[in-house]
C-alpha cells in the first residue's frame, strides 16, 4: 500500500509535464520565434529557442500600419460589446432574479437554447438583413452580432449571482430614499462584482476572437478587427515567420492580461453552472 | 416566509418586465429574428435582377440534395465532429481528473496548472491557425522532427489528403478543450465527498468507485458536454476555413464551406437558407436525441 503510493506520486508529476507540455507548446513555440532574428529562421533542425535574443519583429509590426487600425477597430468592437452586454444582461438579471415574470421559467430556457443554436446558420440572414439595413461593413453590426452571443449566457450568470445577493440588501437603500435602479447601481452592482467581471470578461474575449461574421460582414481595413487582418497572413509567413508571430502574440497579449489579472472570476462564472 | 409574501405582493404587477425587456427585445431582433429568416428564405430563391426573393417552393432542396458534393460535405462533417467530439470527452476527462486528483502537494500548484492549462482558450481561431500554420509547415517545426522521427522524406499535415482531416482535428482539440475541461472539473468537485469517503472505508477501489459512484453521477453532464461540442463542431467554420479553405481535394470540405462558397459567395441566398435548415434540422434531432436519451431515462428511473 505504501509503496503504490510513493510510486504514484513522481508518475503524477511526469503525467502533469507531460500535459502541460502538449498543451503549451504551441504558445510557447510562438512566443520565442516572436523573439528569433530572420536569419535564424531557416537554421536546421529547428529549434525552440533562438540563439540571439531580439526584439526586432516586434518593431516591424509596428511598420506595418494596417495592423495597428486592425487592433484598433478590434478595441471599438470589442469595448463596444462589453459595454452593452453589461447593460442588458445586469438589467435582464436582476429583472429575473428579483421579480415576476410572465412564463419565466420559458422565458429563460428559450435564451439559453438561442445559445446553441447560431454560428453558420444565421450567415445568410446576418449577410442580407445587414445589406438591407445599410450597417454592412461597419462597426455596429459587429457589435450586435457580438452582443447576440455573449448575451444569453451573461444574463444567466448574472441572474444566479443576483440571488445570492439578499433581497433586503436594496430594499433597506430604497427605503432611505434611493430609487430601484440606484440601488441596482450603488448597492446590488459592487456586491454581484464576480459576476459583472466574468461577464465583462466573456463579453471582451468572444468580441475580440470573432472571426467568422467579421469575415463575411466586413471587407475594409477602417472596420475589419484584427481576427481579420491575421487570417490574411496564413500561408504567407514562409520569410517573415517571426514577425507574423510577433503580430499573433501582440493579439493575444490584451486577452492574457485580463486572464492573470481576472481569470478566477471567469472560471468560477463558467464553473458556477455545473458546480462551485 | 417573509421574503416570500413580499415577492408574491411583487408578483401582482410587471415592474420586472422593465428589466427584461430591453435583452429579450434585443435577442429577438438580433438573433431569432435573423434565424427565423431561413425558413420562408429557404423556399425562395434569390433573384439578382429584382434584388429580392421569389418564391420557387422546395426546388432549392431539390437542387441541393441532387449535389453529391453536398452529401461529401455532409459526410466530412461527421467525420470530423465524430472524432473531435470523441478527441475533446477523453481530453476533457484526464486533464479534469487530474486537477481533480488528491495527489496535489499544494493547493496553489493545482491552480496554477490549472491557468495555464486554460491558455489555448484566450487564442482567437486567427491566431491558432497561424501557429499551427507555422508548425506544420513543410519546413515547420513539428513537420521537420516528424519526418526525422518516422525516416520519410517530408509529412504533409496540411498537404497530404489522408492526413489533413487529423491535423485540423487536432488544432480544433488543442484550441477548444479548455471549456470542457472546466465542464468537467466543475461537476467533479461538485460530487458529494462523503460518498468516495464511504467507499474507500469500505475498501473500494478507485476504479470501482470511478465505474459506479462517478460515472453514474457525471452522466447528465457528460451528455451536456457532448451536446454543446457536437453542435458547434457541427457547424465549425473559422479554424479550419483559414487553415485548408476546405482542400486539399475537397478532403476537409465542411458542410459550413459549402453554405458560404455556394450559397453566399454566388449570391444564391435562397440555396444558402436551405442548406441553413438542413443542418438547423440536424441539430434539432440531436437534440431531441438528447433529450429523450438523458430526461426520458431519468424520467422513467424516478
Amino acid at each position: 500500500m505504501r509503496a503504490g503510493r510513493s510510486a504514484r506520486g513522481p508518475l503524477f508529476g511526469l503525467l502533469v509535464v507531460v500535459i502541460l507540455v502538449l498543451s503549451v507548446f504551441p504558445v510557447l513555440y510562438a512566443f520565442f520565434t516572436a523573439l528569433t532574428p530572420a536569419r535564424e529562421l531557416f537554421v536546421l533542425p529547428p529549434k525552440i529557442l533562438p540563439r540571439h535574443w531580439t526584439l526586432d519583429p516586434y518593431g516591424a509590426v509596428f511598420q506595418h500600419r494596417e495592423y495597428l487600425r486592425y487592433f484598433l477597430n478590434s478595441l471599438v468592437i470589442a469595448g463596444g460589446t462589453t459595454a452593452l452586454c453589461l447593460i442588458l444582461a445586469s438589467l435582464a438579471g436582476y429583472g429575473f432574479s428579483r421579480f415576476w415574470i410572465p412564463a419565466k421559467r420559458v422565458v429563460l430556457a428559450a435564451i439559453l437554447l438561442l445559445e446553441m443554436f447560431p454560428g453558420v446558420i444565421l450567415l445568410t440572414p446576418y449577410y442580407r438583413l445587414s445589406q438591407d439595413l445599410h450597417i454592412y461593413d461597419t462597426y455596429i453590426v459587429l457589435v450586435l452580432i457580438d452582443s447576440g452571443l455573449v448575451l444569453p449566457i451573461s444574463i444567466w450568470l448574472l441572474k444566479n449571482f443576483f440571488d445570492t445577493v439578499p433581497a433586503s440588501m436594496e430594499e433597506s437603500a430604497m427605503m432611505d430614499g434611493s430609487s430601484r435602479l440606484q440601488a441596482l447601481v450603488y448597492v446590488i452592482a459592487p456586491l454581484a462584482r464576480p459576476g459583472l467581471i466574468a461577464v465583462a470578461i466573456m463579453a471582451f474575449l468572444t468580441a475580440w476572437n470573432e472571426f467568422m461574421f467579421a469575415l463575411i460582414l466586413t471587407n475594409s481595413p477602417t472596420v475589419s478587427p484584427l481576427t481579420y487582418g491575421l487570417a490574411e497572413l496564413f500561408g504567407q509567413y514562409n520569410v517573415q515567420r517571426n514577425i507574423v508571430m510577433a503580430i499573433t502574440m501582440l493579439s493575444v497579449f490584451p486577452l492574457l492580461l485580463i486572464f492573470i489579472f481576472l481569470q478566477r472570476h471567469l472560471v468560477r462564472g463558467i464553473m458556477g453552472g455545473s458546480g462551485k | 416566509m417573509r421574503t416570500r409574501s413580499r415577492r408574491a405582493r411583487a408578483g401582482r404587477d410587471l415592474r420586472g418586465a422593465w428589466f427584461v425587456l430591453p435583452s429579450v427585445i434585443f435577442l429577438a431582433c438580433v438573433v431569432l429574428y435573423p434565424l427565423a429568416q431561413i425558413f420562408p428564405w429557404s423556399l425562395d430563391t434569390w433573384s439578382e435582377q429584382s434584388h429580392s426573393f421569389v418564391y420557387v417552393g422546395l426546388r432549392e432542396f431539390q437542387r441541393l440534395f441532387a449535389q453529391a458534393e453536398f452529401w461529401h460535405s455532409i459526410r466530412i462533417t461527421f467525420q470530423f465532429t465524430v472524432l473531435v467530439v470523441a478527441g475533446h470527452l477523453v481530453i476533457a476527462w484526464v486533464l479534469a481528473e487530474v486537477l481533480n486528483s488528491r495527489l496535489w502537494p499544494t493547493n496553489m500548484l493545482r491552480n496554477l496548472v490549472r491557468s495555464v492549462l486554460l491558455l489555448p482558450w484566450i487564442f482567437s481561431v486567427s491566431a491558432a491557425a497561424l501557429i499551427w500554420g507555422a508548425l506544420y509547415h513543410p519546413i515547420g517545426f513539428t513537420s521537420w522532427y516528424t519526418s526525422h522521427l518516422l525516416g520519410v522524406t517530408s509529412v504533409g499535415f496540411l498537404s497530404n489528403t489522408s492526413l489533413v482531416l487529423f491535423s485540423v482535428v487536432f488544432v480544433i482539440l488543442w484550441k477548444f478543450y479548455p471549456l470542457y475541461m472546466l465542464m468537467i472539473l466543475g461537476g467533479l468537485e461538485s460530487l458529494p465527498q462523503e460518498v468516495f469517503e464511504a467507499a474507500r472505508v469500505d475498501g473500494v477501489s478507485g476504479r470501482q468507485s470511478f465505474i459506479h459512484i462517478t460515472l453514474p453521477l457525471m452522466r447528465g453532464l457528460t451528455g451536456t458536454v457532448i451536446l454543446v461540442d457536437f453542435i458547434t463542431t457541427f457547424i465549425h467554420f473559422d479554424l479550419v476555413w483559414i487553415m485548408t479553405k476546405g482542400g486539399p481535394v475537397d478532403a476537409t470540405y465542411l458542410a459550413s464551406f459549402f453554405l458560404y462558397e455556394r450559397g453566399l459567395q454566388t449570391a444564391s441566398f435562397g440555396y444558402a437558407s436551405a442548406i441553413g435548415v438542413f443542418i438547423a434540422l440536424v441539430i434539432g434531432v440531436l437534440m431531441y436525441l438528447y433529450i429523450l436519451f438523458f430526461y426520458g431515462r431519468e424520467a422513467e428511473g424516478q
